[in-house]
């Protein structure tokens, strides 16, 4: 369970302030499936960022009961010049579970197989979000946070990620935020539009959708 | 952690904080030198040829050392406390953005990022230590330290110092860019004040009262005083860096409160 209370959030440089999320209060509740649509710049990373707690508000409090995943989606705690498999155990020892247990699980749900031996450097971008999917996916939570889903490398494997999150589902909650209404239909049942750092409460995924907008290149000061 | 939800078998998860202190050591073992062609050699190569170089050139300046002692080892001992201070600062004013993304594995925390990149440091001064001086003990025929006990203090408080002073820096450094390029400035005066190609006593009153006030020179003597045999200094209060290190430990942690809670360079760590 996640709530957010009067949360703002603003970016700052030398000269300007920046409002990123403005007033949201939001409540993802046990078993609840909360997404939210929002277009590029909307402030859906920082949403799932304060969600997740790896990063805090400027303004309003936000509360967490149980064990809140972190941002599943991103990829950018991958160390490019370790291997896969080394990533993996540091991900192991970070989260405090067996390294071999979790490189089978990964090495099993990814089908990534021997690429894991190599520095994640070279990897394709949708073998590294493969890696970072799993990886986020092979640990309970209490509440799942997503930042969207990555391409993956096609449909195929895409369901199969899907299909594990609604495995998942059945004993915990979720918060989705994307810019995909498929994916907004077919996982959650509570809707949300994140327009210019302002939530707006949506009656459905397409509700969702038109009430949010385009808000590439503008912030409000 | 304790989850309601399904997980793989063996996955439950549950760390500690020497677990994850461990992880990150181990992450930045695998990557500081990734790619060159001695790896993790380097931490130890770096040092010592940083060590040598300067035995060498007091040697080639014609100086001798102002203890009955060959040259090199006395050089040794006045650079290797100096040598794990910077390293130790340079290794912890990279840890914050090097680990930057770490935190997305909570509880691990900036704090923890910045003990396990200071810890990495200790040990591998640590080693070079023991090698350096073993070595040149080998290579001229000097006799073991009369007091290890005071040998190993000293390192251990110069890493104490080291260790506080990077973690109220690397903080001040997620604050402000401007302290990262500052420090290099603020800190290379310690290099001449600091005793590492004199001792105490050869200096005149007033300059032996003004480069009291350096730290590292505390340090330097009281590893010199365990080393040889009826040497004594009139700088080597080892509470003094002691208490220094622990002061700005404590600013470390009131500034991280601070950082936590402003967050200017966007939260992400």
């Amino acid at each position: 369970m996640i709530v957010f209370s009067n949360v703002s959030r603003f970016h700052r440089n030398e000269r300007k302030v920046a409002v990123v999320l403005r007033d949201i209060s939001l409540v993802v509740p046990p078993g609840g499936r909360v997404g939210i649509f929002g277009s590029y710049g909307a402030g859906k990373s920082t949403l799932a960022r304060l969600a997740s707690k790896v990063e805090y508000p400027d303004e309003g409090t936000i509360t967490q009961v149980g064990h809140v995943s972190w941002p599943i989606g991103f990829s950018g705690f991958l160390q490019k010049e370790m291997t896969g498999a080394d990533n993996i155990r540091t991900v192991a020892g970070l989260m405090g579970c067996n390294s071999r247990k979790l490189f089978a699980y990964v090495t099993a749900f990814t089908g990534l197989g021997t690429i894991l031996d190599f520095r994640v450097g070279t990897y394709a971008a949708f073998e590294r979000d493969r890696l970072a999917v799993a990886l986020a996916l092979a640990f309970p939570a209490d509440t799942y946070v997503m930042d969207g889903l990555p391409g993956l490398g096609g449909t195929e494997f895409q369901s199969r990620c899907l299909g594990e999150l609604d495995k998942r589902l059945r004993h915990a909650s979720l918060l989705l935020l994307s810019r995909n209404r498929r994916h907004l239909e077919s996982l959650c049942d509570t809707f949300f539009a994140l327009n210019d750092g302002v939530l707006l409460a949506a009656a459905s995924a397409d509700h969702a959708e038109a009430l949010s907008m385009p808000v590439i290149g503008e912030r409000t000061a | 952690m304790i989850s309601t939800g399904p997980a793989p078998a063996g996955l439950q998860h549950g760390s500690t904080i020497v677990g994850r202190v461990h992880a990150l050591m181990l992450r930045e073992q695998r990557t500081r030198f990734a790619g060159s062609i001695f790896g993790y050699g380097w931490a130890y190569f770096t040092p010592i040829a940083w060590i040598v170089t300067i035995a060498l050139f007091f040697d080639f300046l014609g100086r001798t050392s102002p203890l009955l002692v060959p040259t090199p080892i006395f050089v040794a001992t006045g650079i290797l406390p100096y040598v794990l201070f910077r390293q130790t600062l340079t290794s912890m004013m990279r840890a914050p953005k090097a680990n930057r993304f770490m935190v997305y594995f909570r509880p691990t925390s900036l704090s923890e990022t910045l003990l396990a990149s200071g810890l990495l440091e200790l040990m591998n001064m640590l080693i070079v230590a023991f090698t350096l001086l073993t070595t040149i003990s080998l290579m001229y025929g000097v006799a073991p330290p009369d007091s290890l006990f005071k040998v190993v203090i000293a390192l251990l408080v110069t890493w104490c110092f080291a260790f506080g002073f990077g973690r109220f820096f690397g903080i001040c450094g997620r604050l402000s860019p401007t302290f990262e390029r500052v420090l290099p400035i603020l800190i290379r005066p310690l290099f001449w004040v600091s005793g590492i190609f004199y001792i105490a006593s050869e200096l005149p009153g007033p300059a032996q009262s003004l480069f009291w006030f350096s730290p590292l020179f505390h340090t330097i003597e009281y590893l010199r005083e365990g080393f040889f045999l009826g040497f004594s200094s009139p700088i080597s209060a080892i509470g003094y860096p002691m208490s220094l290190g622990l002061g700005f430990l404590l600013g470390s942690i009131a500034l991280e409160n601070y950082w936590l809670r402003s967050r200017p360079d966007r939260g992400v760590l």
